[in-house]
């Protein structure tokens, strides 16, 4: 099998990325000046008994080597420190925020990828005409907005038509399954239409290049000489090479959406892992700032490997 | 198969006109790129169309398949059986298309899909035609890759994983899924190897006396025509100017383009045994002259290392592309280099411009070891060598004029004269590649040169440093037969009394031995045969020279009358 050795190249690289990100991690908040200790016992007639404590309870008193090994044990384990805003674990606060996240994310990403591809191919097919003049002149004006600015002017516009703030209305206690569904739904109509508005645009605009690349290229004319129908030949011919460009765009952009969500979250108030990191900085909430910055980059470097594969599965000329 | 109406016409193009508007509104031109070509085949009829580039011979037979983009405007007739196909435009044609008129194309590699595998592509062919699908289609794909001689396994390959020759064969197979009568083929061998070229044309020769099929074979070599065609047809500038038996068109050519083309097309054998001027310098001045002098020359590219290598600490294994080469080039002197794809001859020619670093071996330029130095020695020597590149479209910045581009290596070099003094290098470097007036050439931006042209700019910018050492990579394989000539003619004068020697890779012999003093045969790494023209090419010692020789294509129809290529 060609995939094999492949495969596990990639998910090699992957692990390897995901360590070297730990060790950068604990490294990083050692070099900081002040140690928590010093931070903590920042109160008034603070003991040097206390300190000694702390210093004891938070195992700073061990070996630079010692405590490396501790951290990774313990994150290895899932506990990546007590949140000073909430007391609680940062990694429930995290599963919290990324389950907030990822639907709204999710919705958005795939809507913008259909309209983009759909988009993007009617107008490299009718090249010239009036959906590739339409289309792209509204994705390069969409392209132009600041997500904060059209998030703004989305809420303006709909504030009082549909629900501005949260994933659900607070008051409505004990609607049946469904009402609260459809309450849930009509809180990420618009988050995920700034998302939507923002992101289509860039998709637009580079499927319609791959595609005409594409369509200019030897194969198909051979294609057409072939007697391939106009809509076997995009979707058989074109679309599948055009495609190759855009899977590697698309994987790199889904890393960093998450963490481009955090401004639609804090204008919609969308209790996601981006309003959360937000907080967290406003509070120097800095175990749930490290936890964040961990979660971040495994998401990214697991949307790249997904990538990878992806594009492995549809280029046969990747051997190694 | 049904039999044709006509069984001695089944392909006819009467009268047939092309126009290509260009621009919208008021600016709209338009071109007259076809005029009223007529050609006629039969069953089993193999015609040449020869041209140059612009010669309107592709746009003939895309009309023919009626694959033209929508900016062309068509007249005429396209008859087949009879009747005429393009009346009523795509309704009409496309029944027949690929049915009745199928078409190999002319790069392999960009015209078979790289996503999908050959099998895929041949099958597909089937289907929508509605002659054959799934488990039958699969048999006939076999029954096909078998005809033009593929293994089976190759259906279920990519066409990056085959070879050139292979990829063709496999366009070939595609084009025959359909089984039509009328074959149109554009410049098929054009990419390919002189080996892998006879063997293609051999198929196609064997395919089309075995069904029965009519072949218009589109090419700009008179050779290719002669050795595989009965009937030839000359294009110049969209016009048919003269067809005929292919005996006749050599012989008796009554156009006096068709005597120039068969005048351009270089004999390998009257050119190697005609006397040169060269010979009669002395070869043993020649010697003490050595400029360049390569010895035991060996270069590879290291296998990049797998995880496996890590862990058990192997070591890369090397590719060898250049093994134990041995050269020398004289001051004056012209040394051709001649060889296959894939037979080191351009990784040896990087070598000594230093660009790649040998693993063993010495090069000696001037008397010098250059094969050590690093990148920052190496500057001040890059006077001395020089390179002329394969293409002329590529090797020049677009955006330069041609004045910048002649200008830029002397900046480089900080060769600082003033702004007079730099005009009159340039003007004389523009004067050698004779493009003079220079005023006429100095503001132009490549786009505005024909292709001789840009590569004698591309010539001039490497003479204005005044090399002691020429490389020329193909230097006119992607010009036309008429240029070729001259840009050739003007390499020969440009180092015959002057103190330049001149390398020059390719892989045509026949060029080789029309104007160098000494030929290198190159292959798989090794040379395994060097020496005067006339002992090269009359007496030839390698097993791979006398193949290279023998599958030259004669532009004399009679020359391989005894050999079943011709």
């Amino acid at each position: 099998m060609r995939s094999a050795p492949y495969v596990w190249k990639r998910v090699g690289f992957a692990l390897l990325t995901v360590y070297v990100s730990l060790t950068f991690n604990f490294l990083l908040f050692r070099v900081l000046p002040g140690s928590p200790v010093s931070r903590i016992s920042r109160v008034p007639n603070a003991s040097s008994e206390l300190k000694d404590a702390l210093i004891a309870q938070f195992g700073l008193d061990k070996s630079l080597g010692e405590q490396y090994l501790l951290y990774l044990q313990q994150t290895l384990h899932g506990n990546l420190g007590i949140s000073y805003a909430n007391r609680q674990p940062v990694i429930d606060n995290l599963v919290v925020a990324f389950s907030n996240t990822i639907p709204m994310v999710m919705t958005g990403t795939v809507l913008a990828l259909v309209i983009g591809i759909v988009l993007g191919v009617a107008s490299a097919v009718r090249r010239g005409g009036y959906i590739d003049h339409l289309g792209t002149n509204i994705a390069v004006l969409f392209y132009a907005f600041p997500t904060q600015f059209l998030g703004m002017m989305i809420l303006i516009f709909f504030a009082g038509t549909l629900p501005s703030a949260g994933m659900s209305d607070p008051f409505a206690i004990g609607g049946s399954g469904w009402e609260n569904l459809v309450d849930r739904i009509r809180h990420m109509i618009l988050p995920v239409l700034t998302l939507v508005l923002t992101l289509f645009a860039e998709n637009v605009l580079i499927v319609r290049s791959a595609m005409l690349e594409t369509l200019g290229e030897d194969y198909i004319l051979t294609a057409r000489a072939k007697g391939v129908s106009r809509r076997r030949l995009i979707r058989a011919h074109a679309l599948p090479n055009a495609l190759l460009p855009i899977v590697t765009l698309v994987a790199m952009s889904l890393g960093t959406i998450v963490t481009g969500a955090i401004l639609i979250e804090v204008i919609f108030s969308w209790p996601g892992i981006g309003r959360t990191l937000y907080m967290a900085v406003l509070k120097r909430d800095y175990p749930m700032l490290q936890g964040g910055f961990l979660a971040i980059t495994i998401v990214v470097i697991a949307f790249n490997l997904v990538a990878d594969l992806i594009y492995f599965k549809l280029d046969p000329r990747i051997t190694s | 198969m049904t039999a044709p109406a006509n069984p001695e016409r089944v392909l006819a193009i009467n009268d047939l006109n092309v126009w290509f508007n260009t621009g919208r509104g008021a600016a709209q031109t338009t071109s007259h790129v076809v005029r009223g070509v007529t050609l006629n085949l039969a069953p089993g009829d193999r015609l040449g169309l020869v041209g140059e580039s612009g010669s309107g011979k592709t746009t003939t037979i895309l009309a023919a398949m009626g694959l033209l983009p929508s900016s062309a405007e068509v007249a005429g007739q396209i008859l087949l059986n009879d009747r005429d196909i393009l009346r009523g435009g795509e309704q009409t044609v496309a029944p027949h298309r690929w049915k009745d008129i199928s078409m190999v194309f002319q790069g392999a590699m960009s015209a078979l899909n790289p996503v999908r595998t050959i099998g895929w592509q041949i099958a597909e062919a089937m289907q929508i035609h509605g002659i054959a699908k799934g488990e039958d289609a699969r048999h006939r794909v076999a029954g096909l890759l078998d005809l033009v001689g593929i293994r089976q396994t190759g259906a279920s390959q990519y066409p990056h994983q085959m070879s050139g020759g292979m990829r063709q064969r496999a366009m070939i197979a595609m084009a025959l899924a359909c089984e039509p009568r009328v074959l149109l083929a554009d410049e098929p061998t054009t990419a390919l190897d002189v080996i892998v070229q006879r063997q293609i044309l051999q198929l196609l020769v064997d395919l089309s006396e075995r069904l029965n099929l009519a072949l218009i074979l589109v090419t700009h070599d008179l050779g290719v025509v002669a050795q595989t065609c009965q009937h030839g047809a000359v294009m110049l500038d969209g016009e048919v100017v003269e067809q005929g038996p292919v005996s006749d068109l050599y012989r008796q050519p009554r156009h006096p383009y068709t005597r120039r083309l068969f005048e351009a097309a270089p004999d390998i054998r009257a050119a190697a045994t005609r006397p040169r001027a060269a010979a009669d310098t002395d070869p043993r001045q020649l010697k003490a002259d050595r400029l360049l002098s390569v010895n035991g020359l060996t270069v590879s590219y290291l296998r990049s290392r797998t995880f496996k290598d890590y862990f058990r600490g192997r070591h890369q294994d090397a590719l060898i592309a250049v093994n134990d080469f041995s050269l020398t080039v004289a001051r004056g002197e012209m040394v051709a280099l001649v060889g296959g794809s894939g037979s080191g001859k351009t990784t040896a020619l990087q070598a000594i411009l230093g660009m790649v670093r040998p693993v063993r071996g010495s090069i000696l330029l001037n008397g010098r070891d250059v094969s050590t130095l690093g990148h920052r020695q190496w500057r001040p020597l890059r006077r001395q060598v020089q390179m002329i590149y394969q293409d002329p479209y590529e090797a020049l910045d677009l955006r330069f004029r041609v004045r910048s581009t002649l200008e830029e290596p002397l900046w480089a070099h900080g060769i600082r004269t003033s702004a007079k003094e730099r005009e009159a290098l340039v003007a004389e470097a523009l004067d050698r590649v004779e493009l003079s007036p220079a005023d006429q050439y100095l503001n132009r931006f490549p786009h505005e040169l024909s292709g001789g042209q840009r590569q004698r700019v591309a010539i001039a910018a490497s003479l204005v440093l005044r090399p002691h050492l020429l490389l020329a990579d193909e230097p006119v394989s992607m010009l036309d037969v008429s240029v070729r000539n001259g840009v050739l003619q003007l390499l020969d004068r440009l180092r015959s009394g002057s103190e330049m020697g001149i390398l020059m890779v390719t892989h045509d012999l026949s060029t080789a031995a029309a104007y160098a003093d000494r030929i290198v045969v190159m292959n798989k790494g090794r040379i395994v045969e060097q020496g005067g023209i006339a002992e090269v090419v009359t007496r030839p010692r390698d097993a791979y020279t006398k193949a290279l020789l023998a599958s030259i294509p004669d532009p004399d129809p009679e020359a391989g009358k005894g050999d079943p290529a011709g």
